[in-house]
């Protein structure tokens, strides 16, 4: 066992692999979960680098969320803080998407989703949220939207919707209205927004303050530190670097070259008129339903169509036409960078704008939660004329926001009051809901963030979906007179639709406890057709069409109403939710890390298979030569939770998996859990698996270990004794001949006393080795017993019947003499127990049997009969071999065997005499003999062996012709 | 062999070593389960357990391969400690022979173990400190003279268990050769065969 030190070889731990081995064995859950825990380790380095890290972003900005504003050089003269502008600040002071981010998102919110609960805290947060049918018209001069947007109270989301954002003429629906109006309206939110002074804010920000310092408390170098002037001026900096938003929305833009052109020189706004998307690509074919109806590629009203080269031209014609507008615009935004220069505070950056013909949608937040505003998608889809164009329809923004995902669906419903209208309305709903679809990266989808509206957390629905009142109109009137909201309420369509099932179903509304806000005289608070009838007025019943509704468990809706802006037919709509959003908690995150940790090692060790044996030790008892141990058994009980499967393996990995002496059945198999399996174990000893001498020296004693393995469930060791009961067989000549008591009392002792050494038979007769005093000295006890045995004449019958059978001599017919064992095996070991113990051969002992005995002591014997050196010469000329057959056999004999070959040579002579005319031939004695003397190597070659068997026949020829 | 997998986790196979009662068996049940036994049988084998540990920015997850000290079985540790790439050697502070056995085993695996093996000497049982025989100097020096990491712990404690442990995790990516590409096989050891025949014939 030792020689396995030496050998260079790495031991076969490798078979077991657990990682693979499990594999098979976990639920897969599990695995996927283990294998979570160690990806998300290394990303948690990450989570202390969340923000405010300079991002390497070559190659990283690949998500359509990051697909907006990179990397080109400050262009001047572009002032506008656009949705573009949002969407490139966001860009910028987006955490880069390295692998590890990624990896680390994935997992956060993939694997790890189901335990959110476990590492977030929620954070509270305001939506406010307004929606104005604006009849087509720009802001008028000196509107202010404090009271729509509720500046006073400032909530962390703005969410505002325009329906009718431009007139809804066929222009505008086929080729749109070049994004101006909505530029304007964007404009007018965000001076509300960003420029309202902060010291006339209420205190509703605080709390929300608290928060984000605690926040930043828990994400160490999370923020920048707010308001210091260091952040000011970081901020400016990064507002030079957001003028360039759009044209670089539009470089990123796939295919979008033409569009790019168009913006360079100018601002860049509104090339895109009808599709502002401030996530998708622009004229790229990516978008969905909504795009596609609003660009054209959908069939036009005249049954043409228009594609996108000659749309781009087209746009580009009509950009420079609208130079004055520009100008006008220029100067707009020209005045709101001086406010902005002039000390107020930048508190919301846009981070989302969608436009679809007149419906138009944006989003806003509070500059300290931009950086968790992630993964922003819009999404239109047209439902108007012929059930596709953008006359009517949503566009529809997705977010996540720490780790809660909000929708915000602006829609334009069908209008009208003719039966049934509603239930189109309501279909309207349905479709768009069906349609909406947030294009994903492979990335995002493995972050398994929402795709359609109903995947979201927190989904709110905005716009005017122009349900009426199922009321006469004098009833309606009256009603709105008395202020009775609740008799109208009862029969809005809306509610009527809901409650019949037919649309928004499980959505919710807050209470209407305002005025229907359409239809108006514009610039009055008079409803249309109410008297007096104005000329040319029609009569429209007074309905809530502007309506927000919201399905999710952390909205609470604060406040519903509208405001009394009074610039076209409908009073805007707004209202204000609180929710929440959870946020990652990196303490308890790693915690829950270690936890899996923990869960997954342990579910890993349960799923190994444990097993014991039993015996521990198995005992053979007494071994003799020859003759195998009746089999012990070797229990494997599996006392795991799974299969086991085990094997016997080499102490050094490469070798037989047990002892030559040693017999194990089966090697290898499998145990059912809770099951025992019985291996049996046997010895067989005999010259060719031990060296006998060694195992006399260790006191008779057996021993071997094996190894089994049971496969990922570690390794057990069996040690397997046994008792040798010493015998002539496989001991040298030397040592047999040397010790004249009978073998089986041979013990360490005598082993080492008793001579070895061929030198001194030759010293003994001073130098001259006499055949007699050879013979003498060298001829053990046991082969002159066994010659002897057959020298008897009453043997020669067990001769004779021995050479029937030529080459095969041991395992001749069943002997004539009934007494001896019927197996030859049993009998010869019979023979060869007489020999070793000194007792008489058992009565009956076969010539045959005794012919065979000593065959196969003369195999046993350690050292060959003639020296190799002389073998060799034989078998390289055996023509000239078989002339000198005599005189090169004396000259190879070893000469301790000397003595023993004559002896053995005169016997078998003489048996050839004294047989030839029963049938003992020579040729029969001469192929045993062979075995022996040229050993068993190559006697499978047939020429080789007749050579070798006719050689050693001239031998015995020439003995009997003597 | 410390096996660097994607992304910088550690694949390591640890050994324990050390004479029979040294408290191989019961150091690693304390680490791996938390538990610990007064009457821990006598291990005869290897019992296989792995663990996971997170340090710095890597995870090591140790395959540890706990062996019979049981000095019949000594000529099977070859198996065992050849590819590792940490060993853990003990010994009982209470027990001499023990302390006299480990600096053997530190030796044969200094002469035969692979060459970037973190080794680390543990002093256990160090809540019997009335029956203390090796002090703590002893094995200290013992263990700075050879370059190994030292530390006394008490299975039954639970005493400096975990920071055996730790303190190899932090070990190994040093030590750990740069990853090659096929690093990434969990299976590299088989590859690394040629290199360390060298350093293995004796
Ligand atoms: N007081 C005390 N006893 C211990 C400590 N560690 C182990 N033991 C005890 O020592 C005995 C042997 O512990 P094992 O863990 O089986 O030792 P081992 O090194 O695995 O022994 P082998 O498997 O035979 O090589 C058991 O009875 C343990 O309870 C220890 O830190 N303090
Ligand atoms: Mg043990």
């Amino acid at each position: 066992m030792r020689v396995s030190l030496r050998k260079p070889h790495i031991a076969g731990i490798t078979v077991l692999k657990p990682i693979e081995h499990q594999g098979n064995r976990w639920p897969k859950r599990q695995a996927r979960m283990f294998a979570a825990t160690q990806e998300i380790f290394r990303a948690q380095q990450y989570l202390r680098k969340w923000v405010g890290k300079a991002a390497p972003q070559a190659g990283s900005n690949d998500s359509p969320s990051s697909r907006g504003a990179l990397g080109s050089p400050k262009k001047e003269g572009t002032t506008s803080p656009t949705s573009a502008e949002a969407q490139s600040r966001w860009d910028n002071d987006q955490e880069e998407e390295s692998p590890r981010t990624l990896l680390r998102r994935k997992v956060i919110r993939g694997e790890l989703r189901e335990l959110r609960s476990e590492f977030t805290d929620t954070l509270d947060l305001s939506i406010h949220v307004a929606t104005w049918n604006v009849n087509g018209r720009r802001p008028p001069d000196g509107l202010e939207l404090d009271e729509l947007l509720d500046v006073e109270n400032p909530a962390d989301i703005y969410v505002v919707g325009f329906q009718e954002i431009v007139p809804l003429n066929a222009n505008s629906v086929l080729i749109g209205d070049m994004g101006e109006a909505a530029a304007r309206w964007e404009a007018l939110i965000h001076e509300t927004l960003v420029a309202y002074p902060a010291d006339k804010e209420s205190g509703g920000m605080e709390a929300q303050k608290n928060a984000d310092e605690k926040l930043r408390g828990q994400e160490p170098g999370g923020d920048l530190p707010e308001g210091g002037p260091d952040s000011e001026a970081a901020d400016d900096a990064q507002r030079g670097d957001d003028e360039r938003g759009v044209e670089n929305e539009e470089k990123k833009g796939g295919g979008a070259k033409a569009g790019a052109e168009i913006s360079r020189g100018e601002d860049g706004r509104g090339n895109d008129a009808a599709e502002r998307s401030s996530g998708g690509l622009p004229n790229g074919g990516s978008e969905t339903g909504g795009t596609e109806s609003a660009v054209g590629t959908g069939p036009e009203a005249d049954g043409t169509s228009v594609d996108s080269t000659d749309l781009i031209e087209t746009l580009e014609a009509d950009w420079h036409a609208d130079a004055s507008a520009k100008e006008k615009l220029d100067r707009v935004e020209g005045e709101r960078d001086l406010r902005a220069a002039n000390g107020a505070t930048r508190r919301y950056v846009q981070v989302a704008s969608k436009q679809m013909v007149g419906v138009h949608v944006c989003v806003w937040v509070r500059k300290e939660i931009r950086k968790h505003v992630r993964s922003v998608q819009t999404s239109a889809v047209g439902v108007g004329l012929l059930g596709v164009l953008g006359n009517k329809g949503s566009v529809s923004v997705s977010l996540l926001l720490h780790e809660s995902t909000l929708c915000f669906v602006c829609s334009h419903l069908t209008s009208g009051d003719a039966e049934g209208d509603e239930s189109r309305r309501s279909g309207d709903v349905s479709e768009i809901t069906r349609r909406t679809y947030f294009t994903r990266s492979l990335a995002e989808q493995q972050q398994n963030l929402p795709a359609t509206i109903g995947e979201h957390d927190q989904r709110i629905w905005l716009g005017d979906l122009n349900y009426r009142i199922a009321l006469p109109d004098e009833e309606v009137r009256e009603a709105v007179k008395k202020q009775d909201w609740e008799t109208l309420v009862e029969s809005d369509q809306l509610r009527l639709e809901q409650n019949a099932k037919q649309v928004f179903v499980d959505w919710q509304e807050g209470k209407i406890d305002f005025a229907p806000t359409y239809k108006y005289c514009p610039g009055t608070d008079r409803y249309v057709g109410t008297d007096p009838i104005a000329e040319g007025e029609k009569r429209r019943t007074p309905a809530w069409c502007d309506r927000v509704l919201w399905k999710g468990d952390y909205l609470t809706q604060l406040k519903y109403g509208r405001a009394e802006l009074r610039t076209g037919d409908h009073r805007p709509v707004k209202a204000r939710f609180a929710t929440k959003a959870d946020v990652i908690v990196p303490e308890k995150l790693e915690a829950l890390l270690a936890k899996l940790r923990a869960k997954a090692d342990a579910d890993e060790m349960n799923s190994r298979p444990v097993c014991s044996l039993s015996p521990q030790i198995v005992h053979l008892g007494d071994i003799r030569y020859g003759v195998p141990t009746p089999p012990q058994p070797l229990q494997i009980h599996n006392n795991g939770a799974v299969r086991a499967e085990f094997a016997f393996v080499d102490v050094g990995g490469s070798g037989p998996p047990c002892p030559p002496w040693l017999t194990v059945t089966p090697l290898k198999g499998e145990v059912a859990a809770g099951e025992v399996l019985e291996v049996s174990v046997s010895a067989r000893v005999d010259s060719a698996s031990v060296d006998v001498e060694a195992v006399i020296e260790r006191e008779n004693a057996l021993e071997g270990i094996l190894v089994l393995r049971v496969h990922g469930g570690g390794d057990h060791f069996v040690s397997v004794t046994g008792n040798y009961l010493p015998s002539s067989w496989g001991l040298r000549l030397t040592k047999l001949a040397a010790f004249s008591e009978p073998v089986r009392g041979l013990t360490r002792v005598d082993l080492g006393r008793v001579g070895d050494n061929d030198g001194e038979v030759k010293n003994a007769v001073t130098g001259q080795v006499s055949k007699e005093v050879a013979m003498g000295q060298t001829v053990p006890k046991e082969v002159i017993r066994l010659l002897d045995h057959l020298m008897q004449p009453e043997q020669a019958g067990g001769a004779d019947s021995m050479a029937t059978k030529d080459g095969d001599a041991a395992k001749g017919r069943s002997p004539e003499n009934g007494e001896e064992a019927e197996d030859p095996e049993a009998a010869q070991a019979a023979v060869r127990e007489s020999l070793d113990t000194g007792a008489d051969f058992p009565p009956g002992t076969s010539g045959r049997t005794a012919l065979a005995a000593l065959f196969s002591f003369l195999a046993a014997l350690p050292e060959p009969l003639l020296s190799k050196s002389i073998l060799t010469a034989i078998e390289a000329d055996f023509a000239t071999a078989k002339r000198e057959a005599v005189v090169l056999v004396e000259q190879g004999l070893v000469p301790s065997h000397y003595g023993m070959y004559e002896l053995l040579m005169t016997s078998f002579a003489e048996l050839l005499n004294r047989g030839a005319e029963k049938g003992l031939s020579s040729q029969a004695l001469a192929s045993e003999l062979a075995d022996v003397i040229f050993g068993r190597s190559g006697v499978k070659e047939d020429k080789r062996r007749k050579q070798r068997v006719q050689f050693v026949k001239q031998l015995l020829d020439d003995r009997t012709n003597l | 062999m410390a096996t660097p997998g994607a992304g910088g986790n550690l694949q390591a196979k640890l050994v324990l070593l050390g004479d029979m009662g040294a408290g191989k068996s019961s150091l690693v049940l304390r680490f791996v389960k938390g538990q610990f036994f007064d009457y821990q049988e006598s291990t005869i084998g290897a019992a296989f357990l792995t663990q996971t540990v997170a340090v710095n920015d890597v995870t090591v997850k140790f395959e540890i391969w706990d062996t019979a000290g049981q000095e019949r079985y000594h000529s099977l540790a070859p198996m065992y400690y050849r590819g590792a790439a940490a060993a853990i050697v003990v010994y009982d502070i209470t027990n001499t022979e023990s302390f006299t056995r480990a600096k053997n085993w530190v030796r044969e695996l200094q002469r035969q173990g692979n060459p970037n093996l973190v080794i680390a000497l543990a002093g256990n049982k160090a809540d019997l400190a009335s029956k203390r025989k090796v002090e703590t100097e002893e094995g200290q020096s013992y263990a700075d003279e050879n370059g190994l990491f030292f530390i006394e712990t008490s299975a039954k404690s639970a005493q400096n268990v975990n920071e055996v442990f730790y303190e190899i995790a932090r070990k190994l990516p040093k030590a750990a050769p740069a990853p090659q590409p096929q690093g990434l096989n969990l299976n590299a050891q088989g590859r690394t065969q040629p290199k360390r025949s060298c350093c293995s014939t004796s």
